[in-house]
């Protein structure tokens, strides 16, 4: 028991390392750690501090310490992990549309964390369009030509359309 | 009288008339606790009705309150109180400015000055503490503002703070600013000063204010309030995902984040992550030039600037050699918000870059060179409204048809329809010096649409964004926080300039955290309605209109920056993003020792602004407000067209419009919440003695303007 507290401490100081860093630990990288037969997934399963979570990806689990960074900011990192761009902006836009609720520009994957450029933005967003399960995600454009992403389970198009308009021209005229 | 806490215990009296200068005591105002509320008082008492703004009989009075000059987050802040040139009605209005005016002037030793009469040639004030001198100005009059005041500076000295006016204010246009600090204007009131022959107020203070609290209870709260305070507008969020950040706003002024510098300054300064829990870095969550100028203005930056006592900083200071180079003026400009965003509205028909031009360089340089020019000649935009006037007079035939035909071929029409910033140069000049017919662009809407007969399609007209026919514009209206935002402009006799609700609204945090709050403050999560998705007027919208009317008063009062101010959110999840909305009554009790809850604040501001109530009801002869004085343009109440170009029916998602039976509804509720007559909502004789202000009553009923 003592030795699976130490092996599960010494788990939980690798993630909160990679967290301070800005990144997530995949569970890959905790398989290493620990003696062959275990599981890392398992031995933090059975016990890991407050501040560790997880959340699985296609292919394994990644995990944070919210000591250093939010559930926010982890859910683009692991977008990121995943390399989907089409699931990232729609899973991105569907948070926003959902949260806040707001319509989300295109310029946002332009910046950290996401760094995207134009042109991968671009295609992912007209790959979207043939996507039955992207089919909730469509777009708006305010009248200086900015585009805009929503998610039509949360906002309407009227809503989106005068939201869009808002955010990136009326708002910008009344300062 | 002795000295006060917080108060210096005196009001600074001038009569320009007969060069008499002599002290009042502030504390027999107490009552309406210092700047706006204060000046409101005096107004009544000493300014009557009818009076023009331009004669010897109006008074002008700038105000500092008891928390300005203590060190209170961003309490820096000037209240300007006089007739309104540019109303219909002349009625009082206030204009505000920051910089560093009014705490010198504490440190002077004066709580407020009041300027009366008119002086039978240019002068200009010399306050040195207690010693006051009106010196000779005729050697400034018809100067720039800039060289105005380093004029001034070279007699009086570099460490004394001016408030002066531009030839616009000289020549008495109805909107022209009053300046002080390299970018701090106070819109509205220029011509006031003008008119009294009065080019600049100079004060010099060695002293200091006196605070009641020991200095580590004043630590400890200003801690407390560091905890708290967001970015510019107590925006909440960051703009940018950052590690730390579970919301963030694409709208937000916490622009702050890695590889985003003060490009030039020396060496550059990188703005950064900004953990909220780092009062260090305050100063640079907000990056104003990025904000006001765009991405290409980052390397032009040198810092960011403001107004005394303030962490915030939201005045951009850059360097753009372009502007010596092709229109001879200082590089360095410096500005904030509407100062950078007025002149693209004059340029309408757009800036567009020239070869070898970065992205947003000629929008930069517009903005820069607008602003340079504005604050030169002392121009008032009349919150934006200028520009889109142009547009509506150029692009309606107005010019044609109102300038003489000699003077519209003179004007660089080429310049406008070519996006060339030259323009402005001419534009200016012409404005400020009355030039021609043109000037009168700078009379202020009412005035303008009755000079030049613009009609009815004109107020009408949603784009030209007027919000009341008494000639001002939307600001912060029915696009911030519905009704809410709405019902606080009507009451208005000028454009808004409230923040208390439109910051709150646009922190940045989710609606339903929003609604948690407002719940709390207000009675009901329903005082707040997501943008653009707004359901029906009810009881707690009122209750959330009052205390935005009430709050920025109390902050005019106190002197606190209602473009901060209040604090109802913070950036903090502990928190549960809770700001503090006791905080105004916490700082005012242990700097003044007069120990005040939140509620006999808010009721002194109640009482304030039921003074300013009455004041208008005055001012305009009658006591029927709902009908003479409240009431929108039709463009507000009227139902917009979608993208597919069909209505978008009232309350429903994707509008902002209003009916007129909700906003009927809507200022019932708001008079019933002040205690009006709910039919005309003017101020009952019932109300006015609860609130200690029988006078007034007496003063309104001798006029009949009391409601039956
Ligand atoms: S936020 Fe801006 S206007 Fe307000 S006190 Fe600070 S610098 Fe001045």
């Amino acid at each position: 028991m003592a030795e699976e507290t130490g092996l599960a401490m010494a788990l939980m100081d690798k993630i909160r390392a990679d967290s301070a860093e800005i990144r997530l630990t995949p569970s890959s990288e905790l398989q290493v750690l620990v003696p062959e037969g275990a599981d890392a997934e398992s031995v933090l399963e059975s016990g890991s501090g407050p501040d560790i979570k997880t959340m699985r990806g296609s292919a394994e689990r990644y995990y944070f310490s919210d000591l250093s960074m939010t559930e926010s900011y982890a859910k683009h990192l692991y977008r990121l992990a995943e390399r989907d761009p089409v699931r990232l902006i729609a899973d991105t836009t569907r948070d926003e549309s959902k949260t806040y609720p707001r319509p989300t520009p295109v310029e946002t994957f332009l910046e950290q964390p996401f760094s995207m450029a134009r042109s991968e933005i671009d295609a992912a967003i007209a790959a979207m369009a043939s996507i039955p399960e992207y089919a909730d995600i469509r777009t708006t454009s305010a009248s200086n030509g900015a585009l805009y992403l929503y998610s039509a389970t949360y906002l309407g198009d009227a809503h989106a359309a005068g939201l869009a308009e808002w955010i990136e021209v009326g708002q910008k005229e009344n300062p | 009288m002795s000295a006060n806490y917080g108060y210096t215990g005196k009001i600074l009296r001038v009569n320009l008339t007969t060069g008499k200068t002599w002290t009042d005591d502030t504390m027999k105002y107490k009552d309406f606790i210092g700047g706006e509320g204060m000046s409101m008082k005096i107004m009544w008492d000493e300014v009557p009705a009818g009076t023009h703004p331009f004669a010897p009989e109006n008074k002008i009075v700038f105000g500092a309150g008891p928390l300005c000059g203590t060190g209170v987050p961003c309490s820096g802040r000037t209240n300007i109180t006089s007739l309104l040139p540019s109303n219909p009605y002349h009625a009082v209005s206030s204009s505000h400015m920051g910089g560093y005016f009014s705490v010198e002037l504490k440190y002077a030793g004066w709580d407020m000055i009041v300027v009366e009469g008119r002086s039978p040639k240019p002068v200009w004030l010399r306050i040195e503490d207690d010693k006051v001198k009106i010196e000779d100005g005729r050697w400034v009059w018809g100067k720039g503002m800039f060289d105005a005041m380093a004029m001034i500076s070279s007699q009086v000295g570099k460490e004394a703070q001016i408030a002066a006016i531009g030839p616009a204010g000289e020549n008495q246009l109805n909107l022209a600013v009053i300046r002080t600090g390299a970018s701090h204007s106070a819109g509205g009131h220029g011509g006031v000063m003008g008119s009294k022959n009065l080019k600049a107020i100079a004060v010099k203070g060695t002293g200091s204010v006196k605070i009641a609290a020991k200095p580590e209870e004043m630590m400890a709260i200003d801690k407390y309030m560091m905890s708290i305070i967001g970015a510019n507008n107590q925006h909440v969020v960051p703009r940018f995902p950052q590690p730390w950040a579970e919301y963030t706003n694409s709208g937000s002024r916490w622009t702050a984040k890695k590889g985003l510098f003060w490009g030039a300054a020396n060496p550059p300064v990188e703005t950064g992550e900004c953990y909220p829990e780092d009062m260090q870095s305050v100063g640079l969550r907000t990056h104003k030039a990025f904000q006001d100028l765009g991405a290409v203005a980052e390397k032009y930056t040198v810092r960011m600037g403001g107004c005394a006592h303030c962490p915030i900083r939201c005045h951009s200071q850059v360097r753009i050699p372009q502007l010596e180079e092709k229109y001879g003026i200082d590089p360095n400009v410096a500005n904030t918000c509407m100062g950078y965003s007025s002149p693209t509205g004059i340029m309408f028909k757009g800036t567009p870059d020239l070869p070898g031009q970065e992205k947003g360089e000629q929008s930069m340089i517009t903005k820069t060179l607008g602003s340079h020019l504005a604050d030169d000649y002392g121009v008032w935009c009349n919150y934006g409204q200028i520009g889109r006037d142009v547009a509506w007079a150029y692009d309606h035939g107005v010019f044609k048809r109102v300038l003489p035909a000699e003077e519209y071929a003179s004007i660089p029409w080429d310049l406008l329809e070519k996006g060339d910033p030259a323009f402005l140069v001419d534009f200016y000049d012409r404005v400020a010096n009355k030039r021609g017919e043109i000037w009168h662009i700078a009379d202020g809407s009412y005035w303008l649409a009755k000079r030049w007969n613009l009609g009815e399609e004109y107020w009408a007209y949603d784009k030209n964004k007027l919000w009341s026919k008494l000639g001002f514009p939307v600001h912060h209206a029915n696009e911030s926080q519905s009704q809410v935002g709405a019902l606080i402009s009507c009451f208005s006799n000028r454009d808004a300039q409230n923040h208390s609700h439109s910051n709150f609204g646009a922190a940045g945090i989710p609606i339903d955290l929003l609604k948690d709050i407002a719940a709390e403050e207000w009675g009901s999560r329903d005082a707040i309605d997501a943008p653009k998705n707004y359901s029906p007027m009810n009881a707690s919208k009122a209750k959330f209109v009052k205390w935005s009317l009430t709050r920025t008063l109390l902050h005019n009062s106190l002197t606190l920056c209602n473009w901060m101010w209040p604090m109802a959110t913070s950036p903090l999840k502990e928190r549960k993003y809770r700001g503090d909305t006791g905080l105004e009554a916490k700082f005012y009790s242990l700097v003044t020792g007069i120990q005040k809850s939140k509620e006999d604040l808010d009721l002194d501001a109640e009482r304030s602004f039921t003074l300013f109530r009455a004041l208008t009801v005055r001012a305009m002869g009658t006591a029927d407000m709902r009908k003479d004085h409240d009431q929108t343009t039709s463009w507000v109440v009227t139902a917009e067209k979608g993208k597919d170009g069909k209505a978008i029916p009232q309350f429903t998602p994707g509008t902002d419009r209003m009916t007129q039976d909700d906003m009927e509804l809507g200022r019932t509720l708001v008079y019933k919440e002040f205690g009006w007559d709910e039919k005309t909502g003017a101020p009952t004789r019932a109300r006015l003695e609860a609130l200690g202000m029988a006078d007034v009553a007496d003063g309104l009923a001798a006029k009949g303007l009391l409601p039956a």
